[in-house]
């Protein structure tokens, strides 16, 4: 995601200077890619005003009817809209219930990825015992879980937060595991000739060294843990933003299911943004600048 | 074990009938060893004789070797290269494993013993290669070791942080009076650094000398020359090479 912004503009500078000989011909060499039409800067413009452009093209549809309301409302209907669901409280209540659910799945998962990522990479008992047992549970289809869910746990809040917490352990137990396995060997001797206690070892190499590689698994099971709940939500919501949804869609209000849609996405950019603050925070040492 | 000789300083490092094969290939053929106190030993020898092998045994660092090797208290280990925990702080990595309430105090002084002070709040990645090693030191001499084991502590530095380095060790040793165990394929530096020079080839010692010169020690002095010919010989290198 971060790397496109970066590598557009020099992909655009040089498409540009081939296309404009003439100009270049009087220009100085280094500045051959600022003088064509399509500098960085415009780029930056045209980069920004793109999705614009299909807002309003969306929105010029909707209002001289080739789009219908039915099949999707426009721009201004979706905004009249969100701002009712919030001003009834609707919304809000219904945020509420879908976080609530990712959450209390969210932690489930983790911790089970978290002990028993551990227990894998720290111990070679663990590893034998454990990880084959993860690596069947890595191959099940998650959804192909529901039915069964709903057998076992019923229709209410139980099935869907399970079914969130199984998405979020695999990607962050295989990422545990693999930063455990990959910590350095050399710095473990150093461990172990400054006797460090174990205590000492997970706190001081063990932690900071599989961090890099846990924050990447969170945000792998982060992103797999809102899609999971977008489908959970569709079996038998009593609240929530996926029985917004379902209830929208049995009267063809297509601008609450795409107000859901947002809040969703929405929902999914706010934790993926407080795991890269974190990663900031956390990992200040590798950007602490080169040899001064 | 039957180490009642006449020498006065206490034995601090002892090996004896020490074997180590990786597969077929014997390293370490029944090796014996003392090292004493205050005693700066230096170890020469080509690569893959076993040098560095019986530096890790001392250190703890092998578990595939026989016989008796007993070390008195806990022996402090700096690497070739400074394997410092990047994601801690300069003190911070001098102070691991460091108790007692003074913990801090003394990785401190430690620091600014090997020219670092101010430099305490730093990231590794923010230092030299020079710097790092020098931390690497700061960590292992923190800990007033008995006994202190360089595993070729310089190659991995320039010519001229090599040599500044080599002041610092020779002056640190000099305040902390550790017994010291170096690993080195540098006959120069050896023999400018140590108080006795071990050869190892086919499993043994092949040479096992006394340097009795006076520090600071000269790179012409006669007795360092003549000693550097002689070492070079044994290596297969020619004498008028100077460095092996």
């Amino acid at each position: 995601m971060s790397l496109a912004p970066t590598l557009d503009p020099a992909v655009g500078s040089g498409r540009s200077s081939s296309r404009a000989p003439r100009e270049d011909r009087r220009a100085p060499v280094g500045r051959r890619a600022r003088r064509s039409w399509l500098g960085p800067r415009t780029l930056k413009t045209i980069r920004f005003l793109s999705p614009v452009a299909v807002v309003v093209a969306w929105q010029l549809a909707s209002s001289l009817g080739v789009l219908s309301e039915r099949t999707l409302a426009s721009p201004v209907q979706l905004a009249d809209t969100a701002w009712a669901l919030i001003s009834s409280g609707e919304l809000v209540g219904a945020i509420g219930v879908s976080a609530r659910r990712a959450a209390l799945g969210f932690a489930l998962g983790a911790s089970i990825a978290v002990v028993a990522g551990s227990i894998v990479g720290l111990t070679r008992l663990g590893d034998a015992v454990l990880d084959p047992i993860m690596q069947m549970l890595r191959m099940l289809p998650l959804f192909g879980l529901v039915p069964l869910f709903i057998i076992w746990f019923g229709i209410q809040e139980e099935p869907k937060i399970y079914l969130v917490a199984l998405a979020v352990i695999v990607p962050l137990y295989l990422n545990l595991v693999a930063a455990l396995r990959g910590v350095d060997q050399d710095l473990r001797e150093v461990a172990y000739v400054l006797r460090l206690s174990r205590r000492e070892a997970i706190r001081h190499l063990y932690a900071p060294a599989v961090l890099p590689g846990v924050l990447v698994g969170l945000r792998q099971s982060l992103g797999l843990a809102w899609i999971t709940l977008i489908v959970a939500e569709q079996v038998n919501a009593g609240a929530g933003l996926g029985y917004l949804i379902n209830n929208a869609r049995d009267f063809y209000l297509t601008d609450v299911i795409v107000v859901g849609l947002l809040c969703y996405a929405a929902l999914g950019l706010l934790t993926d943004a407080l795991v890269r603050l974190a990663e900031r925070r956390a990992l200040q040492w590798r950007d602490g600048g080169e040899t001064a | 074990m039957s180490e009642h000789r006449t020498a006065p300083p206490a034995v601090v490092a002892s090996v004896r009938g020490v074997r180590r094969a990786f597969g077929d290939h014997v390293v370490l053929d029944g090796i014996d060893l003392d090292i004493r106190r205050g005693e700066f030993v230096a170890l020469l020898g080509h690569s893959g004789c076993g040098k560095s092998t019986l530096l890790r045994i001392l250190g703890g660092l092998d578990d595939g070797a026989t016989g008796e090797v007993r070390t008195g208290s806990e022996p402090a280990v700096a690497f070739q290269d400074p394997r410092l925990f990047p994601w801690r702080r300069v003190l911070d990595n001098v102070a691991l494993g460091l108790r007692g309430p003074d913990a801090e105090e003394r990785a401190r002084a430690v620091l600014a013993e090997v020219g670092l002070a101010g430099r305490e709040r730093a990231w590794p990645r923010q230092l030299s290669g020079g710097q790092r090693q020098r931390v690497a030191l700061a960590r292992a001499l923190v800990r007033e070791p008995d006994l202190l084991l360089l595993d070729e502590p310089f190659s991995a530095l320039d010519a001229l942080t090599r040599i500044s380095a080599q002041e610092l060790v020779r002056d640190l040793v000099e305040a902390h009076r550790p017994a010291v165990l170096m690993v080195t394929h540098d006959v120069e530096e050896a023999l400018l650094l140590a108080d006795r020079v071990l050869l190892m080839a086919d499993g043994g010692f092949a040479y096992d000398e006394t340097v009795d010169l006076p520090h600071p020690r000269r790179r012409d002095h006669p007795g360092i020359v003549e000693r550097r010919s002689r070492l070079l010989g044994l290596l297969g290198v020619g004498a008028q090479r100077a460095d092996a």
